[in-house]
């Protein structure tokens, strides 16, 4: 029986009881002031771009919000804590009672989440910067968290890792997070017991902590779960501890007792009011809440016709799915759009480092560059060209295919003096040819194409050059 | 003198340029002398007065206690763990006594973050009794009230957590403001108990008390506790008159024990309440045995988590060590014994397994202790108590006896508990030491307090 | 409800105070006054109380801030006042138990 419990980072641009960016990044110690670094006589004051963005968390996995939530002190010892003590929701959190579906290992499965709630980040500890001592950037101290803890429904490791795809998933979708792995917006932490069949008793649980990645989360989830069941088939209990995961290494290690016991000494908090959400609040962020991931894809299926494949790649980001609609919406035939989102597009915004939102290509000019294919003015493999002219220099497809005499070659007298120019230079293959090996005539095409500078029209040349090969 | 008289003398030095009430060097000289209370922890220099703004407050001085953020002079809280801390910021309520063109005369002497009834628990010594040197002057705010007793400022911030303006106020007797909680900004008040806090005004007068209020109240969007409520006019109460005001007199603030000197002036008060328009009644407030307790746990529970951030690892005094946990210990061995009391007392009521038979049950009587000052405000407009059983005490009695020390304190956390105002005003001598009257209003109630301290206060004047 | 030496030894190391042998015994002795006092308040636990308002904060109203660029943002250096500083950052003695290898 696995549970998770998830920190993620949310996209406020202020942090949350103060008036500083909360900014990935930048010279250490240069986004703070005296509230987040907890200098004596500062007061923190609510941000309430942050509780619109939970509140958009806690209602896409379906919540119940609770219209008055306490803030919280969790009291510790450590330096990247500056007052000694976190703001967080404990008794009273924001959000209780909301379920995930995603596509696990056996099929649909669901988890109940028990909670969402908002807290503070702590800053950072660094332990390589300067010998024997460590150094606090206290950057990242403040900055907005919401957390959510699942119900032990969970129950295999690799069907941790699909809940968290989806999850990511949903909080990218609603525009809660960036949900950026490199900069530790996501950070899991897992409870795992095991049962004996039969058995009415559960094990002991173990925690493990300090996991940064997916893939992490299942391996650690695996080993400890086959370690826990050699212990029981030893004959021995599984003790209670908490385990943290070397990613290096990739090994569990115990954590020292004393790391562990604390005695964190909740109580309100006195320099805050309640979080107070209205019916009216909640129904706004529900409307404008877009369509999930997984209802989005079945949609993408059905009402499309898309392949399974398709459907999941497209809606793997809220952009992809936008920007294959908004083609779709100019006349473009689905299946073709999405034959051009997830090629030759993915391909331009991956070499480019953008993304659906970001590059510069917009759906009306692919659109229209896919018009100029089925009209034969440019072949397939010169419009792939021309998309990456018109992400580097902008203007209009026919334009540049004016400009750059990339207009599809379907004259017979060009198209001839080309293939015979091919077959002249490649007479092995064309021995290879008539010998039998007809898939040789792929290549052959490609020959010409680059010939023609990738003007000429592929069909036709192919036509031709079948005719050709087989009057000598 | 009559209160006319006063006002026009208060007046005169609130339009006083340059120096107020004592120039700068005097302070120095007569501190530093054989004189000296200590009652200032740092006076400013010449260059140290900003550029004044255009205010009623004008060209006065006042000083400020050690545990509000100024930016030149430094913020020590009387402790060695923030022995020469300068804050990189200014309090709200610095900000807006230079908009009102005050100059900050220097910070004043405290028990050590506030907790305190004498300022015996300052790390840089006691403060003196102005009326009497052998005496303690209160506290926590004992410096200031010292400093205003002695004429060398005629106002004064402190802060009142349990009692800590009201007390040193009728030790010292001069007057001295609690406001309702979430009246004044806590933004850069170094905090004690964050639920219980608040800035309290001291004044020569009531007038200047009130005044002082009056400049320094206001909304401060950077403290969630403080409240979006308009600041009336609070020196107009001081002269507006009490007539037809009902006055209740709770019985439990009466007990038996109070000294018989005691207790004819606090009677001879309420007839000149009565005699200045005022109706007198017998009110009950059936929890106020439970205050102190009550007060203890919550107080102090706050106040363990309000003093983790003294870590020595951002700022303030660090003594150094091998590791991280010693250097913790180390550093926060620099706190006084009062303080590692409370915060040892705070920890423990929140550690789990006790949190709700101490900190749980405490809010409860809080809530219950709210509610009795809530009924008997629908009977009377204000309640009239001692501020404290007896007058100021001498050095070195309770320091070494906590629980006497707290039981100074009886009568006034029932105002931070409920968080209601409070005001303490002198009504005669007991064996040639200053006594106060307590008035406590309902929230929002200061001019009710202050109407009625003005009115006792000219009717003493009218007997000189 | 009374407090132990080790009591008072464990909630000194909760709030990282070092306390000697006198102190130590002087501290059981104070607290076990305080909290004899404290005790009174145990009794009024069956009694019928209002509503626990949890924050005085039933009075206060919901305050939340248009974003406003602080005229307090640190603007000095923390340089000057932290204890120890060395190339933007502020140093402490490592944790226990910190391996020298990267962030936690």
């Amino acid at each position: 029986m696995i549970g998770v419990e998830i920190h993620v980072r949310l996209k406020s641009e202020y942090k949350l009881f103060c008036s500083d960016r909360a900014v990935f990044g930048g010279e250490p110690n240069t986004h703070i002031c005296p509230v987040c670094i907890g200098l004596p006589g500062a007061l923190p004051v609510l941000n309430p771009e942050v509780v619109d963005l939970a509140l958009r968390t806690a209602l896409a996995f379906g919540c119940t919000i609770h219209f008055e939530s306490v803030w919280a002190r969790k009291s510790y010892f450590y330096p990247d804590l500056p007052k000694g003590y976190q703001i967080t929701q404990f008794e009273h959190p924001l959000a209780t009672k909301g379920s995930v579906t995603f596509s696990g290992s056996e099929g649909d499965t669901s988890v109940k989440i028990r909670r969402v709630h908002i807290e503070e980040d702590a800053g950072k500890l660094l332990h390589d910067r300067v010998p024997r001592a460590s150094a606090i950037d206290l950057n990242r101290a403040g900055t907005a968290l919401v957390e959510i803890v699942t119900e032990p429904d969970l129950r295999t490791a690799a069907d941790v890792r699909l809940f968290l795809g989806e999850l990511k998933q949903t909080l990218e979708y609603v525009g809660a997070s960036n949900c950026n792995m490199e900069e530790g917006d996501l950070r899991v932490d897992a409870n795992v017991s095991v049962r004996r069949s039969g058995s009415p008793r559960l094990g002991n649980k173990t925690e493990i902590k300090n996991v940064n990645s997916f893939s992490g989360v299942e391996r650690a989830l695996s080993l400890e779960i086959a370690r826990q069941i050699a212990t029981l088939d030893a004959g021995s209990a599984v003790g209670q501890q908490t385990l943290l995961w070397d990613d290096h290494r990739e090994e569990l290690r115990k954590m020292r007792s004393k790391e562990e016991s604390h005695d964190y000494r909740y109580f309100p908090e006195p320099d805050l009011s309640p979080v107070r959400v209205t019916q009216e609040q909640v129904t706004t962020v529900l409307e404008s809440l877009p369509e999930l991931p997984r209802d989005r894809c079945s949609r993408f299926k059905e009402v499309y016709e898309l392949k399974d494949y398709d459907a999941e790649v497209l809606t793997q980001s809220a952009a992809n799915a936008d920007y294959f609609e908004e083609l779709v919406g100019i006349h473009i035939d689905p299946q073709v759009a999405a034959k051009w989102v997830t090629g030759p597009l993915q391909a331009l915004m991956n070499q480019r480092r953008e993304n659906a939102q970001t590059v510069p290509v917009r759906p009306a000019k692919i659109a229209a560059l896919i018009g100029l294919i089925e009209r034969g003015i440019v072949s397939e493999s010169a419009a792939k060209s021309v998309l990456v002219i018109l992400a580097q220099e902008g203007g209009s497809p026919s334009d540049i295919i004016e400009a750059r005499g990339l207009m599809q070659e379907r004259d017979i007298g060009q198209l001839t003096s080309w293939i015979t120019e091919v077959l002249a230079k490649h007479s092995e293959e064309v021995a290879r040819y008539r010998g039998g090996e007809s898939k040789i005539l792929g290549y052959l095409v490609g020959q010409v194409m680059q010939s023609s500078g990738g003007t000429a029209d592929p069909r036709l040349a192919r036509d031709l050059l079948i005719e050709q090969l087989s009057n000598e | 003198m009559s209160l006319q008289d006063k006002v026009l003398s208060s007046s005169e030095v609130l339009n006083f340029r340059g120096s107020g009430f004592r120039s700068l060097d005097d302070i120095k000289e007569l501190e530093g002398g054989r004189e000296g209370l200590n009652a200032f922890l740092a006076v400013a220099e010449p260059e140290d007065l900003e550029p004044c703004g255009q205010g009623p407050l004008e060209g006065v001085m006042v000083a400020l206690k050690d545990n509000i953020c100024t930016k030149r002079l430094p913020t020590t809280c009387g402790s060695r763990i923030l022995e020469g801390y300068r804050s990189p910021y200014e309090a709200t309520v610095v900000q807006r006594l230079r908009q009102a063109g005050a100059l900050i005369a220097g910070k004043t002497n405290l028990d050590e973050f506030g907790m305190g009834s004498s300022t015996e628990n300052s790390a840089f010594g006691p403060t003196l009794n102005p009326v009497d040197r052998s005496l303690v002057p209160g506290g926590s705010s004992g410096g200031s009230a010292a400093a205003v007793a002695a004429g060398y400022v005629r106002m004064a911030l402190g802060s009142d957590t349990g009692g800590s303006v009201r007390q040193p106020a009728a030790f010292c007797g001069v007057v001295g403001i609690k406001p309702t909680y979430g009246r004044i900004s806590r933004y850069g008040l170094i905090a004690f108990a964050s639920s219980l806090d608040q800035i309290g005004t001291i004044g020569a007068t009531v007038l200047e008390a009130s005044l002082l209020l009056e400049v320094v109240s206001g909304h401060d969007t950077r403290d969630s506790t403080s409240a979006e409520k308009p600041v009336p006019r609070y020196r107009d109460a001081a002269v507006q008159g009490i007539e037809g005001m009902v006055v209740g007199i709770p019985t439990e603030y009466f007990p038996e024990q109070l000294d018989p000197p005691v207790r004819a002036l606090l009677d001879e008060a309420c007839e000149r309440l009565v005699a200045a328009g005022a109706e007198v009644r017998p009110v009950s407030l059936p929890h106020t045995e439970f205050a102190i307790p009550c007060y203890y746990v919550l107080a102090t529970a706050e106040a363990s988590s309000n003093l983790a951030r003294y870590d020595g690892v951002r700022f303030g005094a660090r003594l150094p060590a091998e590791g991280l946990d010693r250097m913790y210990e180390l550093t926060r061995g620099n706190f006084g014994a009062e303080v590692k009391r409370r915060i040892m007392l705070g920890t423990y009521v929140l550690s789990s397994g006790y949190y709700d038979a101490y900190y749980g049950t405490a809010q409860r009587t809080r809530a219950s202790i709210a509610h009795d000052f809530t009924t008997a405000f629908n009977e009377v407009d204000v309640l009239f108590t001692p501020t404290s059983p007896t007058p100021a005490f001498p050095l070195g009695e309770r320091v070494l006896d906590p629980v006497a020390m707290y039981l100074s304190d009886v009568f006034t956390v029932t105002a931070n508990l409920a968080g209601i105002p409070g005001l303490s005003v002198p009504i005669g001598t007991v064996g040639g030491l200053p006594l106060g009257g307590q008035l406590l209003g309902p929230w929002w109630g200061e001019s009710h307090i202050i109407a009625a301290a003005g009115a006792l206060e000219a009717s003493y004047g009218e007997d000189t | 409800m009374s407090v132990s030496a080790r009591d008072v030894q464990r909630i000194g190391e909760l709030a990282r105070l070092h306390l000697e042998d006198d102190e130590l015994k002087r501290l059981t002795s104070d607290l076990n006054a305080i909290l004899r006092h404290v005790d009174s308040l145990r009794d009024l636990g069956s009694t019928k109380q209002p509503e626990d308002s949890s924050q005085i904060g039933s009075k206060l109203e919901s305050v939340s801030r248009e974003h406003v660029e602080g005229p307090d943002k640190l603007r000095e250096m923390p340089a000057d006042f932290a204890p120890e500083w060395k190339e933007g950052f502020f140093i402490v003695p490592a944790p226990p138990g910190v391996h020298p290898s990267g962030d936690q």
